[in-house]
């Protein structure tokens, strides 16, 4: 049953008064059978837009998409399957609990819609079903407005399984939760996606979320994918700049500034704040190659504090929150919002910054984009 | 190039489903409203009579009752008429829309009562009028004469000045409502905090209503000032009814100087008095919008 | 415009109590004189002091063929209950169609509809009269009931439309994906959330047909098909004298159905013309 997801070379474009508009271009991908696959992009990226020509609520402008072996879209050759014909499900953010019905109607609606329509025996075993599977038997003759967030959540997602689905394809569907519902609807989530073993195609902006559930992610921003990867490969290496600052919390932090040589002919980064001293191998590579300008990146947690002079970078501790299991310390500099994460209190006042000489990225100044 | 169709119908298909959907309805008002309307403007070109042969006369219809006593008149009662009715339902709407937005006991009940002129036939409330204002059984002369306020009755829909007020009074009793209940909707869209920032900057009852309420509530108030220009210039039942365009014809409107000549079988007369009708119709309308910033409020 | 020493609160009060009565008087009074009228043998009873209270006006205008009042009732019955019916219908899917699909004209639809709506009646009835004549329509109930849905179909849709936009997108997608076709989502999710609305509709568009006059008074020539309005707008003449007794008789009667619906259905014929007004 599990289904392949695949598209090639997708366009999307509106016409609008003020002339034609790209939200999408050139979109391939291929999703595997079983597999949970995060769209992760900020507001506005086109990753609902991508879900919904999946869904079939929108068309694309070009290209084509394949669910399984059936061609559900390719408007070069005039293809397009309704959306009820897809035989997929669809969790939204806002849930669209449909309110004038009760649970069980809703779950069932989806039942009811195939042709031949099943007996009412059947349609009343499966949506006991599901309802027992997110034990929401007890609230099977409420009605939506009567439901709590979670609740309402769950029947959104009873909805989605009953009628055992090609695909799932989740639109945010956790944004709506408190913080800690959240937590336990993504495990939850998870582990119902491995049981029923259905290819889910998931859209979110929380990159925490798309960390935690992806088998793979794609990090879409304005309308092209960015990396598409496994969550801790992107993590690792993220290919360019947008990806670094987006995934991982608190991001990256980023210096641009010029390579040079300082009065000891060390390779240094020359940035507003200062020059940061490179590790020797990755300094030689980058003179080697010519590089004039680039951005280096560090995530917080590979920063460590140190006395002043001992570490790659000279500068000042502003502020340092205790967060719990460990502390962000904050450096306010002309190059932006440095954060740094460290296990032991630091201290605020002058202080070095020792990089992990392994985790360092650098970026194209020019393309922003990971120079390997 | 069979791609090509085959793309294009893949784009067309919600177009074509859309249209499908409209297309009742797109039907009814093409065919029983455009249609008659240019036949109508084309009908008012011509000598439409119904004993006579039709003959092409270009704009001598028009030029006939540009020089007609009897349209001049009708042209002239039917704005005053307007103006003086739109005016009086504003006023008294947004006194009434004001009342209504206040919290006391009962405010409820008046909003239900409020209705009641709405909800009677234009027709009912014409002869209910004419009751009022009848010589001989009339509400109005007992009271009239109750009070001392003359020696003997009055005939309302005697003279011309006071047939053009009775018509005015009932006009605004059933039109009102209308007015009352769009007000009150533009009323209840003013946010509270907007009041209680006022009061703490020491704005008293007055000063609220001038400076908040009225500038807050003129978008809404310019709609029902359109919606009840229309439709007052087009009046026919009230005043057929009411005084029958009397006396002496003094009280005719637009409409009803066209149904007569329909009725005269005057057809193309009739129809040139049915277009200067809607083209009065759609300047007001239209001036309306320039002047009441209409497109701003649109916009937002 | 409360002077110092008066507080605002009581100057209000005083205002408040003023205003209601004065809407009270003006929207009661007329009302109650017609029913006064109906139920009083003689219309002349302020001026010689003797009233008799009797239903013979009622009694009168039920019982009496020449005054053919259940016929007008009936016909008035007819046209609008069917107009409404087909209006609310052809609104409903239309209004759906404009504000959740996307082609080319969903915005100049609407509007042309309702610069469609502004032309006055005068400029319609002529021709259609000549027209009606042609096919023999004129004196049947059809002649009224298509320009009445033509004339009413805008309110309807811009009714239908500010209900419609109430109604969540999302609902309307997640049926399509749950395997709902458009006619399903139509039927099945949205008029049903849409009740509201299409009722105002259908009580707004019942309304005016029941009240309309003039192409009730040049389409229809006799009682088989002329409505209330055109029937009371005629009922003097016969013996000179206005039986006001029995004109006021047949109003109530005329008036009393309309009045009972508005003031049950009062929420949804004023959000009904709110919808149709405000934001339209």
């Amino acid at each position: 049953m599990a289904c392949s997801v695949e598209l090639k070379n997708v366009d999307k474009s509106f016409f609008t008064l003020r002339g034609r508009v790209d939200v999408m271009r050139g979109i391939s991908l291929h999703i595997e059978p079983r597999e949970l696959f995060v769209l992760l992009g900020p507001s506005g990226c086109g990753k609902s837009t991508l879900l919904n020509m999946i869904a079939g609520l929108e068309k694309p402008t070009a290209g084509s998409i394949t669910i399984g072996d059936a061609v559900v879209a390719d408007p070069g050759r005039g293809v397009f399957i309704d959306p009820f014909r897809r035989n997929v499900a669809m969790v939204f953010q806002s849930y669209a609990l449909y309110p004038h019905m009760t649970v069980r109607a809703n779950i069932a609606f989806p039942l009811t819609n195939l042709k031949p329509r099943p007996p009412a025996g059947d349609i009343g075993r499966k949506v006991r079903e599901a309802a027992r599977l997110l034990r929401i038997e007890e609230l099977l003759d409420r009605k939506p407005a009567e439901l709590s967030g979670g609740q309402r959540q769950r029947v959104a997602i009873g909805r989605a399984v009953v009628r055992e689905p090609k695909v799932f394809l989740m639109d945010e569907p956790l944004s709506n939760l408190d913080a800690q519902l959240r937590t336990e609807m993504r495990a939850q989530l998870k582990e119902l996606q491995r049981r029923l073993g259905i290819t889910t195609v998931y859209v979110t902006h929380d990159q925490m979320e798309a960390m935690t559930l992806g088998d793979r992610i794609a990090v879409l921003n304005e309308g092209v994918i960015q990396q598409l990867g496994t969550p801790a490969g992107v993590y690792a290496h993220p290919s360019n700049v947008f990806v670094a600052r987006f995934v991982g919390s608190p991001p990256m932090n980023l210096f641009e500034g010029a390579v040079k040589r300082d009065e000891n002919t060390r390779v240094v980064l020359r940035t507003a704040d200062g020059d940061i001293l490179l590790p020797e191998r990755l300094g030689a590579d980058l003179v080697a190659q010519g590089k004039e300008r680039c951005i280096l990146g560090i995530r917080p947690e590979h920063i460590e504090p140190v006395a002043a002079g001992q570490g790659n970078f000279d500068s000042r501790i502003s502020v340092v929150e205790n967060v719990g299991s460990e502390y962000l310390a904050s450096l306010f500099l002309k190059s932006g919002h440095i954060v740094v994460r460290a296990q032991h209190e630091p201290q605020p006042g002058p202080a070095g910054l020792r990089f992990a000489s392994d985790r360092l990225h650098v970026f194209d100044a020019g393309a922003r984009s990971s120079v390997e | 190039m069979r791609n090509k169709i085959a793309q294009a119908r893949y784009e067309r298909k919600e177009t074509r489903d859309a249209y499908l959907f409209l297309l009742p309805l797109l039907a009814l008002v093409i065919v029983f409203v455009l249609f008659p309307v240019l036949a109508t403007s084309l009908n008012s070109l011509f000598r439409d009579v119904t004993y006579l042969a039709r003959k092409f006369v270009g704009l001598s219809n028009y030029a006939s009752l540009a020089a007609d006593f009897d349209f001049q008149r009708a042209a002239r009662f039917t704005c005053l008429f307007t103006a003086a009715a739109v005016f009086f339902e504003a006023v008294l709407g947004l006194v009434f829309a004001l009342l209504l937005n206040e919290s006391f006991r009962g405010r409820g009940l008046l909003r239900t009562v409020v209705l009641i002129p709405w909800a009677i036939p234009t027709i009912v409330s014409a002869k209910i009028w004419k009751l009022i204002f009848d010589y001989t059984y009339g509400v109005l002369n007992f009271i009239v004469l109750a009070l001392g306020l003359s020696s003997e009755k009055i005939n309302w829909l005697g003279s011309s000045i006071s047939a053009f007020w009775s018509l005015v009074a009932a006009e605004v009793w059933k039109t009102t409502p209308f007015m009352v209940l769009i007000l009150l909707a533009g009323l209840q869209a003013i946010p509270r905090e907007v009041y209680q920032q006022a009061q703490i900057d020491g704005a008293r009852m007055g000063r609220r209503l001038w400076r908040i309420t009225l500038p807050l509530v003129w978008p809404v108030l310019t709609i029902a000032l359109i919606f009840r220009t229309i439709d007052s210039l087009r009046i026919f039942d009230l005043v057929y009814v009411l005084t029958g365009g009397g006396p002496g014809g003094s009280t005719k409107t637009l409409s009803m100087l066209g149904f007569e000549y329909y009725s005269n079988d005057s057809f193309g007369r009739g129809s040139a008095v049915s277009v200067i009708t809607f083209l009065l119709v759609f300047a007001v309308t239209i001036a309306y919008i320039k002047l009441g910033r209409f497109e701003r409020s649109l916009k937002k | 415009m409360a002077r110092p020493g008066i507080p605002e609160e009581t100057c209000k009060r005083i205002l408040i109590a003023a205003g209601a009565a004065l809407l009270l008087v003006f929207a009661l009074s007329p009302f109650f004189w017609m029913l006064w009228v109906s139920l009083t043998s003689r219309p002349d009873f302020l001026f010689t002091k003797t009233v008799e209270y009797t239903l013979a006006n009622y009694t009168n205008v039920l019982t009496s063929p020449t005054l053919h009042f259940t016929d007008y009732f009936r016909n008035s019955l007819i046209v609008a209950s069917v107009t409404a019916v087909a209006v609310t219908l052809i609104a409903s899917v239309a209004g759906y169609a404009v504000s959740r699909m996307r082609f080319p004209g969903r915005v100049a639809i609407p509007l042309f509809v309702l610069a469609m709506s502004m032309f006055p009646p005068i400029s319609i009835v002529g021709y259609l009269y000549q027209w009606f004549s042609s096919l023999g329509l004129v004196n049947t109930h059809a002649a009224l009931i298509f320009p009445y849905s033509a004339l009413t179909v805008s309110l309807a849709l811009w009714i239908n439309m500010s209900y419609f936009a109430q109604i969540p997108v999302d609902l309307d997608r997640a049926a399509l994906v749950d395997g709902a076709s458009r006619m399903a989502v139509l039927f099945k999710i949205v008029f049903p959330l849409a009740l509201p609305g299409i009722f105002s509709a259908f009580l707004l568009v019942f309304i005016a047909c029941f009240n309309e006059f003039l192409f009730a008074l040049m389409l229809t020539i006799d009682p088989f098909a002329q409505t209330l309005p055109v029937g009371i707008a005629l009922f003097e003449g016969l013996h000179g004298e206005v039986p006001w007794g029995n004109l006021m008789a047949a109003s109530a009667m005329a008036t009393l159905p309309l009045v009972a619906l508005t003031l049950i259905f009062q929420k949804y014929i004023v959000q009904g013309l709110m919808g149709g007004a405000v934001k339209g």
